[in-house]
């Protein structure tokens, strides 16, 4: 019996061996290397999940990849034109390997001949990327929607949950999440069960965040640090579309203006400042010690006539929090006229440092307008960087950034033009930024075959406390706190 | 020899038996067969259209991580070859006659009488009435398969401890793999056990045992519900039963009570001792009158009429099209649109649109609605005239709003095609990869990938080079309040596209807008017309008898018919007090009648 067992122990290592691809006559080429996702040269957190990639040259059959850090070598060969690597393996090696460069070597078999391409290199860096990211799930698609699902996904491995799905909730439209410090959360469900589904202290609550003075319900918004407040703008949201080329969607605000919600008196704080109807004010954000509400605005104009002349401008203005007060004096941080471009999004990092914003050509609808960038206003010396490491020629917007503000996370279309998906770049102790890396996936096929988009990514250094089963009891449960 | 005569006698018997009980199962087949086939086709092709079988692991384990995963992705694997439409009704056929021998198998079990074959039948009657709700899914017939499967298995086990086991252990793995079908299998083993136990004297155990099984039944979808992100109804009624999630029809429950009691039923029919013809000529009535009053109640021709037309639209059929008209006139939007269209395409829509039903502009270029049949038809109507990114965006927004998730091979084609037209061919190649996982569309794919970036072959290619040459020049927001402006803009890129000035023309004239169509008509000198289409020919004219007594001095060449034609239409609706019918036999088929008769 036991000559039996280790003959068969023989005969499936014999198999194993047999069915792994090593390998042989290896000839050097200086055909160029085509991956996917393109993970070249990129600055990588030492706590990510194996970046797994396709090998996208033509006729690849088995591959053999080694990952060479300064202490040990990571090794995989295998059949077919995927690299994935062991969960297990990869989350000890890279550990031991912060701060270090790696040297990635890729062998193809391409028609029974194996081939070394150039190598490329993964710096990994010693600070951490917040281990979680929540996004929505969504087609890109135009008015309709119909699945649409909240997620969160750990950085550090594949699991990914969900944390509301609109199969529960009606199929009602829902926002996207966004979280505050202390890992308070909130996002809209629409329709008439729906409201703001706020998270605070690892308590979900239902609020009806509309008052009669207000020309809708909150729309875009940013929490205090304090927790306390949110920064909101209430828009009247025109859909349009565009009639040639690679041109899809364009929405406008024919009205738009900011409140603040206190969501322990259940009050807002209006300023007739920032209820000009003469100007559109959109995309709060607070400053870091939340002493200042960064927004965008621009004068009205004709629209939809007009489009191609609605460009908003940076602003901020003043909050003091314990007087809960607005400020008299708005300052023009980027003057839209001047510039010739339109800010959307910004978001000061949790240091204070930095604040990061989108520029597009003009309106207020970046995600579907290709040449919309990504720039870093350093709000020390007023400089701007307009990270040419981290754009492409396809739109990036919806940035957050991770609690230790080394890292931010967008999306960008840069893959195909249409699906979205997350980046992550890293900024050094200098203000440098580097090449960014898409979130890694279990197999690397997926972002071909996957058909949503990944709308807003927001980090998080701790999962959320809740999952769609408690949203859908709110939903259905809890009647919405309503607000003066 | 005696004996071996009384043998042969017996098995000669047997066999008539066998064959008459076949030849009723083969005219199950063949009605069912031609039903689909010859009278039910559009149907099958809808359904077709709104999946997208893929050859791939992911979409496998997709399926099976869900109560019902596995019957579905059967289903959708049976469903894809629907392409072809006859292929579609032998499988529908084929599956029906499954279902009746298993019924008729199960009967067998209790020890039916043969006599009551024919009764095997009326269960599956009531499946093909729900089949015939286009929102009906092929998951339900094939997670009933298992069901009944399962339920042969349990009652074929003789110990009743094998029986018991038997339900622990399929229950929840019916319920995995077929659904909420497994409430049949908890049934049947509910009215099994209580019989046996009840044969048997053992009439307290009754109730435990059907608490017991009860608990069983119910366990499954709500064990599951703790972590899966469906309603309970939905776990508890069949996740994939019914295209549209927030709904379970009453049918079918009323048809997996019928799939259960039947072969009791049928089994508890003593056999009659004479007129043994007579019972099987009375099933039979009993079955065509069932069948008959199911069949006429539940196929809605009028949907398979509109379903007809999109299928002739998807397939380019533009003569089919017209002749189907022309044999009874669509009066649908729906139908209106895909004739207009296929006049549009054969260049005769300003010739002949008045000759057919027009239900105003419609029936040209309807508005878009948020659901997943109408945008298809329009959508086709927005691509051939060249408005390419209106194209994408209904087809878009019709998969997208389809209600179970699915995909659709259809629009993804589309899509892929609108994007490898307006040099998106990332975009393109993402949805041309997914389509060489299909069967029926990987040849079509093949070819389209080596399309991709290749802009000198799509300029060569007759229909994308044709619709790249149409296109808007310059960007703009669309407005679908100024369709006529959009169409005037896109006829004057390009004067070829003698379809959008044909469309312009048709949307003014249906809006009765004749101060717009004087202004629009002009610009038809550059469209190469070789005489004026009809029915711009009678709203010329009936423009020119507003002013004038007399056609002397009349710029346009109107031909002589017409002439004549408005003058007796203006002499009828002038000097008779109710018109309306006389004009109508006579000039039904006009613009002017049209005008002045058809309600806004």
């Amino acid at each position: 019996m036991r000559v039996f067992n280790i003959t068969i122990f023989f005969c499936a290592l014999v198999i194993i061996q047999a069915c792994t691809p090593s390998p042989k006559n290896v000839r050097l080429t200086n055909d160029l290397l085509v991956i996917y996702p393109e993970y070249k040269d990129v600055t990588i957190p030492f706590n990510v999940a194996p970046l797994n990639f396709l090998i996208r040259n033509e006729g690849v059959d088995a591959v053999s990849v080694e990952v060479k850090g300064v202490s040990t070598c990571l090794q995989i060969n295998a059949k077919g034109n995927k690299a994935v690597f062991s969960q297990k393996d990869w989350t000890s090696f890279i550990a031991k390997e912060r701060g270090h460069k790696l040297v990635i070597k890729v062998i193809a078999r391409i028609n029974g001949e194996w081939l070394q391409y150039r190598s490329f290199t993964w710096q990994v860096v010693a600070d951490r990327l917040d281990a979680y990211v929540s996004f929505r799930l969504i087609e890109p698609g135009y008015e309709v929607w119909n699945k649409l699902q909240l997620r969160e996904r750990c950085i550090e491995n594949f699991d990914e949950r969900v944390l509301a799905d609109n199969s529960q909730t009606n199929g009602q439209c829902m926002n996207c999440h966004i979280h505050g410090k202390g890992n308070s959360s909130m996002f809209h469900i629409r329709g008439s069960k729906g409201g703001t589904l706020l998270n605070r202290h690892g308590k979900l609550r239902k609020l009806m965040l509309k008052t009669s003075q207000m020309n809708s319900a909150a729309v875009y918004g940013d929490f205090h640090p304090d927790g306390r407040y949110a920064v909101f703008s209430t828009n009247t949201i025109i859909p349009a579309l565009h009639a040639q080329g690679n041109h899809r969607l364009e929405v406008y605000d024919t009205v738009s203006d900011l409140v603040i919600a206190d969501f322990d008196r259940n009050k807002m704080i209006t300023s007739p400042l920032l209820a000009d109807s003469l100007t559109l004010e959109t995309f709060p954000t607070f400053s870091a010690d939340g002493k200042w509400v960064f927004y965008c605005s621009a004068p009205l104009v004709d629209l939809p006539s007009n489009i191609n002349e609605l460009r908003y401008s940076l602003c901020r203005v003043a909050f003091e929090a314990e007087q809960q007060k607005w400020g008299s004096r708005v300052d023009t941080l980027w003057n839209a006229r001047l510039m010739q471009g339109s800010v959307c999004h910004p978001k000061a990092s949790p240091d204070g440092r930095y604040l990061l914003f989108t520029v597009s050509r003009y309106g207020t609808f970046p995600i579907w307008h290709r040449e919309t960038d990504l720039q870093l206003l350093d709000l020390l010396t007023g400089k701007i960087d307009k990270l040419e490491r981290v754009n492409s020629n396809r739109s990036e917007t919806y940035h957050s950034w991770s609690s230790n503000s080394r890292w931010f996370a967008f999306a960008s279309k840069r893959g195909d033009g249409q699906y979205g998906r997350v980046y992550f770049a890293y900024v050094d102790e200098m203000g440098q930024v580097h090449k960014p890396f898409v979130l890694p996936q279990k197999d690397p096929e997926m972002d071909d075959l996957n058909l949503k988009s990944y709308n807003i990514p927001d980090l998080s250094a701790m999962p959320m406390p809740f999952d769609s089963h408690d949203v859908k009891r709110v939903y259905d449960e809890v009647v919405a706190e309503k607000f003066k | 020899m005696n004996k071996i005569h009384i043998n042969m006698e017996r098995k000669i018997t047997m066999l008539s038996q066998r064959r008459w009980k076949i030849g009723f199962s083969v005219i199950l087949w063949l009605s069912v067969f031609l039903f689909w086939g010859r009278f039910y086709p559009s149907h099958l092709s809808y359904q077709e259209q709104l999946q997208l079988f893929l050859f791939d692991t992911d979409y496998l384990i997709e399926h099976l991580i869900i109560p019902g995963g596995l019957a579905e992705y059967i289903s959708e694997f049976l469903v894809q070859f629907y392409y072809h439409r006859w292929i579609g009704a032998a499988i529908l056929a084929t599956l029906f006659v499954v279902l009746q021998l298993l019924v008729w198998l199960l009967a067998q079990k209790h020890k039916a009488a043969d006599v009551y074959y024919l009764l095997s039948f009326l269960p599956i009657i009531s499946m093909w009435y729900f089949m015939t709700d286009e929102n009906a899914m092929l998951a339900f017939a094939v997670s009933i398969l298992f069901a009944l499967g399962t339920m042969y298995l349990h009652v074929s086990l003789n110990s009743q401890w094998r029986r018991v086991l038997s339900v622990v252990l399929f229950a929840p793995l019916l319920y995995w793999f077929a659904g909420a079908a497994h409430f049949l299998f908890i049934g049947w083993a509910i009215i099994c056990e209580a019989k046996l136990l009840y044969q048997n004297n053992k009439k307290l155990a009754i109730g435990g045992s059907i608490a017991a099984l009860i608990l069983m039944g119910l366990a499954c979808p709500l064990i599951s519900g703790l972590w899966l992100q469906y309603p309970i109804f939905r776990l508890m009624g069949g996740i994939n039963f019914y295209r549209f999630p927030s709904y379970i029809p009453l049918t079918v429950f009323i048809v997996e009570a019928l799939f259960l009691f039947f072969p009791f039923l049928i089994s508890s029919l003593s056999p009659p001792k004479k007129n043994v013809h007579f019972a099987i000529i009375l099933q039979s009535l009993i079955l065509i009158m069932s069948g008959y009053v199911l069949l006429s109640s539940g196929a809605d021709m009028n949907k398979e009429e509109a379903m007809e037309y999109d299928w002739l639209v998807r397939n380019k059929e533009w003569q089919k099209i017209i002749e189907k008209a022309e044999a009874k006139s669509p009066t649908s939007p729906f139908g209106v649109t895909c004739l207009n269209l296929a006049l549009g395409k054969t260049g005769q829509l300003g010739d002949r649109m008045f000759q057919f039903y027009q239900n105003g502009t419609e029936g040209l270029l309807p508005h878009f609605q948020r659901d997943f049949v109408s945008p298809l038809p329009t959508s086709e109507v927005f691509y051939y005239l060249g408005m390419i990114n209106t194209a994408q965006r209904f087809t878009f927004e019709a998969m997208e709003a389809i209600p179970n998730y699915n995909k659709s091979g259809r629009c993804f084609k589309r899509l892929a095609e609108t994007n490898l037209i307006n040099g998106q061919y990332e975009v393109a190649a993402k949805y041309i990869r997914i389509l060489r996982k299909t069967v029926f569309y990987k040849d079509w794919a093949e070819e389209a990938m080596t399309y991709l970036y290749n802009e000198k072959k799509i300029s060569n290619h007759k229909e994308w080079g044709w619709l790249r040459k149409l296109r808007y020049a310059d960007d703009f927001l669309f407005s679908d309040r100024e369709i006529d402006m959009m169409l005037g803009l896109l006829y004057q890129h390009n004067y070829q596209n003698r379809m959008a000035f044909e469309y312009m023309l048709a949307y003014v004239l249906q809006e009765r807008d004749l101060e717009r169509f004087m202004k629009y008509y002009p610009l038809g000198k550059y469209a190469g017309y070789d005489h004026i289409p009809r029915s711009y020919q009678e709203a010329l004219v009936y423009v020119w008898t507003q002013t004038h007594r007399n056609f002397d001095g009349m710029p346009w060449s109107i031909s002589p018919d017409v002439a004549h034609e408005v003058t007796d239409f203006a002499r009828i609706y002038m000097s008779q007090q109710n018109s309306q019918p006389i004009l109508h036999t006579q000039y039904g088929d006009t613009f002017w009648y049209y005008l002045l008769f058809k309600k806004k």
